[in-house]
C-alpha cells in the first residue's frame, strides 16, 4: 500500500514509469470488464485506452486512501457504460450482434464438446443485450467477473441495495434470454442435446 | 472430456446462488455438459458466471501513450499565455496604454472581432501599408 502510494506520489508528479507501474497490473482486469460490459472489442479498446489517459491527467485527484485500483475501475466502468448509452443512442447501427439459429449453432458442436470463452461471450452478449448499461454493468461485475456486492456499490457510485436490486432483476432477465436464446436449455451450448 | 470429479449438488446449489465458481469448478463445467445442466437447472444465468474464470476471447490492447504532464497544461493555458505575450508586444510597439488617447497615435489600428465560441481573432494593422498585418487568436477570457 505505501509502494502505492509512493507511486501514486510520483505519478501526479508526472513520472510516466510510476503510473505505467500502477496500471499495468490492473490492465488485463480493466480489459475484461471494458470487453464485457461493453460486449465489441474495438469499443472497448477505446474505452480501456481513454480510462487510461484519464485517470492520468486526473491523477492528481485521486486520495491515497480510495486506492488507485477503485479510481481507474470507476473510470473505466463509467466510460464503458457511457459507450453503450452512445451506441443505443444511435439508431441507425445494430445494437448487438444478432443471434444466430440456436439450432444451427448448437449443431455444429460435438456431443460433449467443450464450452468455449467466444461461445460464452456470445450468450454473455446477446443475454445482455437487453439490459440497461448500468444493469448490465452490475451483472458483469456481480455475476460474470464475481465481484462482491460492496465492490460494485464503490465502483459504481451506488449503494448496495440499488447493486442487489439491480443484479436481482439482471439476473432474472438473462435466465429467461438463455432459455430464448438455447432453447435446449438449460444443457446449453456443447450439450448433445 | 472433463477433469476432476463432479461437483457436488451443495457447490452447485451455491454457484447458483451467486458464489463464484472455483477455477477446477468452472473448468469442469466447461467441460461438463451433463454438470452444467444441473447448474443451469438451477439457475440459468449462473452459467455465465464460468466465464469470469476465462481469460477474454480478446487480447488486451497495449497500454496507450501518455501525453507529457505538461502537455495538458500548456494546451489548457496556452492560449492565455499566448494572449498575455500578445499584449506585452502589443504595449511594446505601442508604447502607450491601451485606453489612453496616446492609442490613437499608434503606429496601427486593433480591430478585435470574435469569430468563435470562446475565441476572439484580433487584427492588428498598422498605418504603414509596408508592414505586415497581424492576426492572432486570443482566448475569449482574455480582456483587452
Amino acid at each position: 500500500m505505501s509502494d502505492e502510494r509512493e507511486l501514486l506520489r510520483r505519478a501526479v508528479r508526472g513520472d510516466r514509469d510510476a503510473f505505467g507501474a500502477l496500471v499495468r497490473p490492473r490492465w488485463d482486469l480493466a480489459w475484461r470488464v471494458a470487453l464485457r460490459v461493453v460486449g465489441d472489442p474495438e469499443e472497448a479498446k477505446d474505452v480501456v485506452q481513454a480510462a487510461c489517459l484519464d485517470t492520468w491527467r486526473n491523477a492528481a485527484r485521486i486520495r491515497p486512501e480510495q486506492g488507485f485500483e477503485a479510481w481507474f475501475l470507476r473510470t473505466v466502468v463509467h466510460r464503458a457504460i457511457d459507450a453503450l448509452r452512445r451506441r443505443r443512442a444511435r439508431p441507425e447501427e445494430t445494437r448487438d450482434e444478432p443471434p444466430e439459429p440456436p439450432r444451427a449453432r448448437a449443431g455444429t458442436r460435438g456431443p460433449g464438446a467443450e464450452l468455449e470463452a467466444r461461445e460464452l461471450e456470445r450468450l454473455l452478449r446477446e443475454a445482455t443485450a437487453a439490459l440497461s448499461p448500468r444493469r448490465r454493468a452490475v451483472f458483469v461485475l456481480c455475476r460474470v467477473e464475481g465481484w462482491s456486492v460492496e465492490r460494485t456499490a464503490r465502483v459504481l457510485g451506488m449503494s448496495p441495495s440499488t447493486v442487489r436490486s439491480h443484479l436481482l432483476e439482471a439476473r432474472r432477465e438473462v435466465s429467461r434470454r438463455l432459455g430464448d436464446l438455447w432453447p435446449g436449455f438449460p444443457a446449453g451450448p456443447g450439450s448433445d442435446r | 472430456m472433463s477433469g476432476g470429479v463432479h461437483p457436488s449438488d451443495g457447490a452447485l446449489r451455491g454457484i447458483a446462488g451467486g458464489r463464484h465458481p472455483t477455477e477446477v469448478e468452472a473448468r469442469h463445467l466447461l467441460g461438463c455438459p451433463a454438470c452444467r445442466a444441473r447448474l443451469a437447472g438451477l439457475a440459468p444465468d449462473a452459467v455465465l458466471a464460468l466465464l469470469g474464470t476465462l481469460p477474454p476471447g480478446e487480447a488486451a490492447p497495449p497500454l496507450p501513450p501518455l501525453p507529457a504532464p505538461w502537455r495538458d497544461r500548456v494546451v489548457r493555458g496556452g492560449l492565455v499565455a499566448a494572449a498575455a505575450t500578445l499584449l506585452l508586444f502589443l504595449l511594446g510597439t505601442l508604447r502607450a496604454p491601451l485606453e489612453s488617447p496616446a492609442w490613437q497615435q499608434a503606429p496601427g489600428v486593433l480591430r478585435a472581432t470574435v469569430e468563435a465560441p470562446g475565441a476572439r481573432v484580433v487584427t492588428f494593422v498598422p498605418r504603414d501599408p509596408d508592414a505586415p498585418v497581424v492576426t492572432l487568436v486570443l482566448d475569449q477570457e482574455f480582456d483587452l
